[in-house]
């Protein structure tokens, strides 16, 4: 079919809707995975002396498919850039996709947090003594002990607090932790209480044989808690201290109260130290994200991560990238806005099966490094006990072994994520992301694609990434008939879609983003310093 | 008849004339005047792994009125002062109007002409005539008096008798689709919403656009209580889904295989599903799944689920987009340019209800065709409460105030129309959907009052019966 491109564009303000379509001078639409749509660049010729009601800042931008009025683009104004020169006065519209919005708030967050160093000594007697430990299994710990010969009266003799949930404005919901004393006996005490409520929640004998307890919200406590003490107490006494009067703690974890995408808060559940990046993504929609709507979040998220804790502050959009780390699979992004008035947000797996089909006869290139290859990985964190840590995951890539070789990357999680399980699940994922060449290329679109999941015929402008391509001529593979993945040789996977109305085409980027000295300016932009 | 040639106010019958360039006493349009038709612009595609180019796109250029004259200037003065009056009225900072009318030709045409200058006014050897060339771009096709046609009455019952939710235009002028006006009147229009859609090629009767529940086939836990006054249709009007015996998404409650039940040209095509549903109370969860495509194993692809909103009033379900036929079509047979028949899909609607009581009612299943032009428009509180104006001239719709004699434009702050205005083409037959209240409860019992007025456009001239 050849026809006038039948999009429509629109800007909605307060102040009215309106089409701008015929006085735009060309349309290039950008959406990406992760983030969905990204930006709209539409050039306008309009007087420099005017504001115009319908150009404002965060302003909607509507890209809509004039034949079934579906949205292919909804962003909000951003950058009205404006300039004067021979082509005329112009107006350069840019909105973002409300993908922007992940990254509108930069905020602290825990929501599960194991690092012994925000525990701080509160309410010490002078005689007790508060440090660090590592045990023969080179577990760290926390230690409390006594001076011996010190008299210990009957009393809380102090211990520690954690106050972070505080500091960030949190609930706690759950917090565990393993015991160890130097002698059994009913006499002393090893506490947990919630600071605000004066709820005490554990109150146990000491025992010589470690043990475990955790305690949660709504069972143990008030919902509304936000300070932990774990403490010392003498039940009985005076007696007078000797070397065996020390309790060692480990495995302490804390859990804050997770919200739903309704943003009420969820009370019960909390049977786990660990939380699912699903229950992440609800928390944060429901929590930060009011612009967002969240039905479309698959809870098919399975490593349970047992760090993820950002007490000086992160986006959004970080956390996304954090459990996109752990849960690879998976990726986010938001889309059109709905009836509810709320934007479309997705928090999905890759899909298993092939969508689109495609040929090469309009453009192909392909880099197909195997700078992509990787059989190893050495991932660095920060240790509950503020040490580094560092540890190798491996794999078996066959091009790599032919030819003997050994390629290692490095990944660093910092102390926000950092933790043994994390590590090894972020690197045995990159692993399995990097045992095949990554495309890096890019297919040009210029004619109908067929769509097998929908069963009908889709323009360029109306391919989304976040799908499997199956490109035809290049080389023919059995197995790309029922790919459940990418092989980087016939199936790829699309991550990203630019349509230029101008040239008719759409610019399908594979598997990975195509290498530009654009997109390593954007990889430098968005990287992070980790903590 | 003398050629007519005259910058002109507006492109309608009681149009008055700003300059006459043909009049015979000052201007002479000469014979080396051309009046081409627009340029062809295209988007062309071509590599070397296959023969031939691709044109993705092609629109049509402005086309260039090469208009030549003598202008007699036996009086200097007066000469320039007609040269000022055609350089005023190319200066003009929107364009201009210019009348044609060749001789001979039963029909006048109009160009909307772009702002301008003179090219060229020069004395040749012949004395006393100033030859003046003015090379001047309009809009690429011609326009034709405006057409305006009788109002017409559009059900909001889609199994009403006569224009259920649809209107039919024929025997439209022209060479390209019209500059259409739809004007609705008479309807206080507050926190609405309307669908308009069209089909413009074949037998659009044919068009699979109604479903009604009741002519499905009913599943488990699926009976056809009686007579809903609110649902479409007559008789036993509405399927009712009780859950009785299961509550899950898995069985088919309606089920039609195939949809249409007979292949045609005239299936083919995108189409946007709406199902109009209405629960029985409103609190328990209830969801529904449209299953559309092919019936090899007794299933068909999902299209979607949606979780009915929490009201007991009818509600319309938008499942978006599918497609007759279901996945490769070829359209057409070989390169013989004939266009093969299309089979039906199958259809199946499933429902959950994860708690309670609650039983659905099933009204209908609207194929709305969606692969020509397709408008949703919503207005909020803030939009006008009289009618409005569909203008695919100025691509734009606002609200009209039609209040006595005074007709106005009529602000409207929160007014979003989001798709392609409708169109009229010649040659075919045009239908238009119109489904008002379609994100609200779409009642059968209302109906609105549409009046369509176009200007045919023309590519080179217009015919005497064009």
């Amino acid at each position: 079919m050849s026809l006038p491109v039948p999009l429509s564009v629109a800007l909605i303000t307060d102040r009215g809707t309106r089409r701008i379509t015929r006085e735009v001078r060309d349309l290039t639409m950008r959406d990406v995975v992760p983030g969905g749509h990204a930006s709209c660049v539409a050039p306008l010729h309009r007087p420099l002396t005017i504001q115009p009601d319908e150009i404002r800042y965060y302003g909607r931008m509507v890209v809509t498919d004039d034949r079934n009025g579906t949205v292919i683009f909804d962003g909000r104004l951003e950058d009205p850039a404006r300039s004067a020169g021979p082509d005329g006065q112009i107006w350069e519209l840019t909105a973002m996709g409300w993908s922007a919005h992940a990254s509108d708030r930069h905020v602290p967050l825990v929501y599960a947090d194991r690092d012994y160093t925000r525990w701080v000594p509160t309410n010490r007697s002078p005689q007790l003594r508060l440090s660090s430990d590592l045990d023969s299994a080179d577990e760290p710990g926390l230690l409390m002990q006594f001076d011996t010969g010190a008299s210990l009266t009957v009393a809380i003799h102090g211990g520690y607090q954690y106050r972070t949930v505080r500091e960030v404005g949190q609930k706690l919901a759950r917090v565990s932790v393993r015991y160890d004393m130097g002698v059994a006996g009913s006499g002393a005490k090893l506490r947990m209480d919630l600071f605000s409520s004066a709820t005490n929640a554990l109150r146990v004998d000491w025992v010589t044989t470690p043990a475990s307890a955790s305690r949660v919200v709504g069972t143990d406590w008030t919902l509304g808690d936000d300070v932990v003490q774990l403490k010392f107490e003498r039940a009985t006494g005076p007696v007078t201290a000797g070397a065996a009067d020390w309790i060692r703690l480990d495995r302490i974890a804390v859990r804050t109260v997770l919200m739903d995408t309704s943003g009420t808060e969820i009370t019960t559940g909390y049977s786990a130290d660990t939380v699912l990046a699903h229950e992440v993504v609800r928390d944060l929609v429901g929590r930060l994200l009011p612009h967002y709507d969240g039905s479309s979040i698959v809870d098919t998220a399975t490593h349970p991560i047992d760090q993820l804790a950002y007490p000086t502050g992160v986006s959004q959009r970080q956390v996304f990238e954090d459990l996109m780390l752990f849960e690879p699979g998976h990726y986010w992004a938001v889309w059109e806005k709905l009836a509810s008035g709320l934007y479309r947000f997705e928090w999905t797996e890759w899909p298993s099966t092939v969508r689109y089909d495609a040929d090469v006869l309009d453009g192909y290139s392909s880099t197909g490094s195997g700078d992509g290859l990787y059989n190893a990985v050495r991932v660095y964190w920060r240790d509950v006990d503020g040490q580094p840590r560092q540890t190798q995951r491996t794999s078996s890539v066959p091009d790599l072994t032919a030819a003997s070789l050994t390629r290692e990357a490095a990944l660093h999680l910092g102390d926000e994520v950092g933790s043994l399980a994390n590590a090894q699940r972020a690197g045995d994922e990159f692993l399995l992301d990097h045992a095949a060449a990554p495309n890096a290329g890019r297919l040009t679109i210029a004619r109908p694609v067929l769509d097998r999941i929908a069963g009908r015929y889709l323009m360029p402008w109306e391919i989304r990434p976040g799908h499997l391509i199956r490109v035809r001529g290049v080389l023919p593979r059995g197995d790309a008939l029922n790919a459940t993945t990418r092989d980087g040789v016939t199936v790829f996977r699309v991550v990203s879609r630019t349509y230029s109305a101008s040239r008719a085409v759409a610019e399908l980027e594979l598997d990975t983003y195509s290498l530009s000295t654009a997109q390593a300016l954007a990889a430098l932009q968005r990287q992070r310093v980790r903590r | 008849m003398a050629l007519v040639l005259r910058f002109v106010d507006s492109i309608t019958a009681g149009r008055t004339v700003r300059l006459d360039v043909n009049d015979g006493s000052w201007w002479r349009l000469t014979a080396d005047s051309r009046f081409d038709p627009p340029a062809a612009r295209r988007t062309r595609v071509s590599t070397s792994l296959t023969d031939g180019a691709r044109y993705p796109e092609s629109t049509y250029d402005d086309r260039l009125l090469e208009l030549r004259w003598q202008l007699r200037c036996d009086n200097a003065d007066a000469a320039v002062e007609q040269l000022a009056l055609l350089a005023r009225e190319l200066d003009r900072d929107d364009g201009n109007i210019l009348e044609y009318q060749p001789p001979g030709l039963t029909h006048t045409m109009f160009f909307r002409t772009h702002r301008l200058g003179l090219d060229i006014a020069h004395m040749p050897a012949e004395p006393d005539w100033l030859q003046v060339e003015v090379n001047l771009p309009a809009e690429p096709f011609a326009y034709g008096l405006p057409e305006v046609l009788p109002a017409v009455t559009v059900s909001n019952d889609p199994a009403a008798a006569s224009n259920g939710m649809f209107f039919d235009i024929a025997g439209v002028k022209g060479d390209v689709a019209a500059a259409t006006l739809i004007t609705e009147t008479g309807l206080a229009w507050y926190n609405s919403s309307v669908l308009f859609a069209c089909r413009c090629r074949g037998t659009p009767a044919n068009v699979p656009f109604l479903l009604q529940a009741e002519a499905m086939t009913l599943g488990t836990d699926t009976t056809l209580p009686g007579n809903d006054a609110t649902a479409s249709g007559a008789g036993s009007n509405y399927a009712q889904i009780s859950f009785a015996t299961n509550t899950t998404l898995t069985p088919a409650r309606l089920s039609k295989v195939y949809w249409p039940a007979a292949p045609s040209t005239d299936a083919r095509g995108t189409y946007r599903v709406l199902v109009r549903v209405k629960r029985s109370n409103a609190t328990d969860p209830v969801s529904v799944r449209l299953r559309a495509g092919p019936d090899g194993s007794g299933t068909a692809p999902a299209v979607d689920t949606i979780v009915t909103a929490l009201t007991t009033a009818w509600q319309v379900l938008d499942f978006g987009l599918v497609s007759i036929p279901f996945g490769a079509d070829p359209v057409g047979y070989g390169p013989s340019g004939v266009e093969v028949p299309t089979k039906g899909i199958a259809v199946i609607l499933n429902a959950s209800r994860d708690s309670g009581t609650c039983t659905l009612a099933v009204d209908d299943l609207l194929f709305v065709p969606a692969d020509e032009s397709l408008l949703a428009v919503d207005a909020g509180n803030d939009s006008f409460g009289d009618g409005y104006i569909l203008d695919s001239a100025n691509d734009v719709m606002y609200g009209w105030v039609t209040s006595g004699s005074d007709e106005a434009v009529d602000s409207a702050a929160d007014l979003i129309p989001l798709g392609g205005l409708p169109t009229l083409r010649p040659g075919v037959t045009n239908r238009i959907y119109v489904l008002s209240h379609f994100r609200g409860q779409m009642l059968p019992s209302g109906s609105v009052s549409l009046q369509v007025t176009y200007w045919p456009r023309y590519l080179y001239l217009r015919g005497a019966s064009s």
